[in-house]
């Protein structure tokens, strides 16, 4: 694994607003091709290798936490236990997820699972793709992204309802409705009759008991790049329960998007390589991160190092609750800190993106870098 | 990794440009869709992101018969949305997507 420092394509900006990759460059540069990271055949095999060992392991401890009833481990509450049972229950179908790992070359450790809103999707399966045809053609890259989203999209018809699927982001925000609109995309080129609505213009009709979307037309497959922390805690939240929507990601999704599964992974499987030790306190760790069981994008983080605190980070996380994870520092290349987010898209391992920071928590000022195979 | 080099994009590219031209001005605009409602500010930046204000019939069939209640916009607040007819319906927006402006994990 290398950093290389290279030349931005020349019209870097027009070149990605072509394909429709408008934010590039947020308070700072986002998209850098300054730099690129390459690796070798050997190391793009272990990190394939941990997303699908890490994902087995991730459907198992879903078995155990829903065996053993430990929503309250994850803050859930109890009357949208069912909803969540029945989504695993019924095999209701995911499409994708994100693990973040630590990874220097050689050891590979997971920080995190984003696996109910994970967002660089579009930079990662397209962007990055097409700088690599443009600086590097005939260099390989770990990314068959895209194929597997509309792979899936075209194994999922069979699991939604026989109705149209509305993708469904937050207004006003070009991030997550670029990301949003791209995974239409592919449910279109996949055949579906995929259709757009800002989640705050979902309805709910109480006489049908059912979400509808601006015309009245009862919505019964919704994919939301929304998570379900917030769904639930709204005022259509209770609604969930007693509806015919089919929602994707699937509500038993709620219980790996949340940091709390980190130690029960550790828990069921410490012998696994990738994983970190993990615990809901500080039991005997000296050195550790303290992460909320709930947060986004870095926010209120603690990395404590021999009993001192040598990062932190402020935010508005952290009433449900905390989880300890041994220190595992993100490798240094020029005071740059690269984290691997490795997609597992329909059950496989897809692809990855690297986010760089100038620090050791990887926040929203993040940078997204392209790699490629030597 | 890929199987092509080419990558096929049906959508995207002209919906995200379209979000892309932005007006230099923004007028304060306040209105409502239901005459029993209440004027309120347009908080919505939609004319600054391409799109324009679209208003939706919201009407109730009775007896066979369909009787049209109001108008409904996502992009003005729900207090003018909602007034005091009596023929509104049954369906209610805006139960989500209060809780941030920006979901990205």
């Amino acid at each position: 694994m290398q950093r290389n420092v290279i030349s931005p394509r020349k019209d870097w900006q027009k070149k990605v607003e072509e394909i429709g990759f408008e934010f590039h460059t947020l308070e700072e540069t986002y998209w850098d091709e300054s730099v690129c990271y390459s690796f070798s055949m050997d190391e793009v095999e272990l990190i394939e290798k941990a997303t699908s060992d890490l994902w087995d392991k991730c459907l198992e401890a879903v078995q155990y936490v829903i065996d053993q009833k430990l929503y309250s481990k994850f803050h859930i509450p109890e009357w949208f236990v069912p909803h969540i049972e029945k989504s695993w229950n019924d095999d209701a179908p995911a499409i994708y997820g994100r693990f973040d790992f630590c990874f220097d070359g050689t050891s590979l450790k997971l920080l995190e699972f984003n696996a109910d809103t994970p967002t660089s999707l579009f930079e990662g399966s397209i962007v990055q793709w097409y700088w690599l045809q443009d600086v590097y053609p005939e260099a390989d890259q770990f990314n068959s992204m895209h194929e597997k989203l509309v792979d899936t999209w075209k194994y999922l018809t069979e699991f939604l309802h026989p109705a149209p699927l509305y993708f469904s982001c937050v207004r006003d925000m070009l991030e997550d409705y670029t990301t949003t609109q791209y995974l239409r995309d592919c449910a279109t080129q996949a055949g579906l009759d995929a259709r757009f609505i800002y989640v705050d213009d979902i309805g709910y009709d109480s006489s049908r008991k059912e979400f509808v979307d601006l015309d009245e037309n009862v919505m019964l497959n919704i994919f939301k790049l929304y998570p379900y922390e917030w769904l639930v805690n709204e005022p259509f939240g209770a609604n969930l329960i007693g509806s015919e929507s089919l929602w994707i990601e699937p509500s038993w999704k709620m219980i790996l998007s949340n940091k709390a599964i980190l130690p029960i992974l550790w828990q069921l499987f410490p012998d696994c390589p990738y994983l970190l030790p993990t615990y809901f306190d500080q039991y005997n760790l000296i050195s550790y991160a303290k992460k909320p069981i709930l947060s986004r994008e870095g926010a209120n983080i603690e990395l404590v190092r021999n009993y001192y605190t040598v990062e932190q980070t402020d935010g508005e996380y952290g009433e449900e609750g905390f989880i300890y994870q041994q220190l595992c520092e993100l490798p240094n290349f020029d005071s740059n800190y690269p984290v691997i987010g490795s997609w597992i898209i329909g059950q496989e391992p897809a692809g990855m993106g690297i986010r760089e920071s100038r620090n050791l928590i990887t926040d929203n000022k993040s940078r997204f870098v392209p790699h490629l195979i030597e | 990794m890929k199987k092509s080099s080419y990558v096929k994009l049906v959508l995207l590219t002209a919906v995200i440009s379209a979000c892309s031209h932005k007006d230099p001005k923004e007028a304060k605009v306040y209105m409502r869709s239901d005459s029993t409602a209440n004027y309120g500010r347009v908080y919505h930046a939609g004319a600054a992101m391409g799109f324009f204000y679209v208003f939706r019939p919201y009407g109730i069939y009775n007896n066979g018969s369909y009787r049209r209640a109001g108008y409904f916009s996502g992009s003005i607040p729900e207090r003018a949305n909602y007034g005091t007819n009596s023929f509104k319906g049954t369906v209610s927006r805006g139960g989500f997507g209060s809780s941030s402006f920006h979901v990205g994990s």
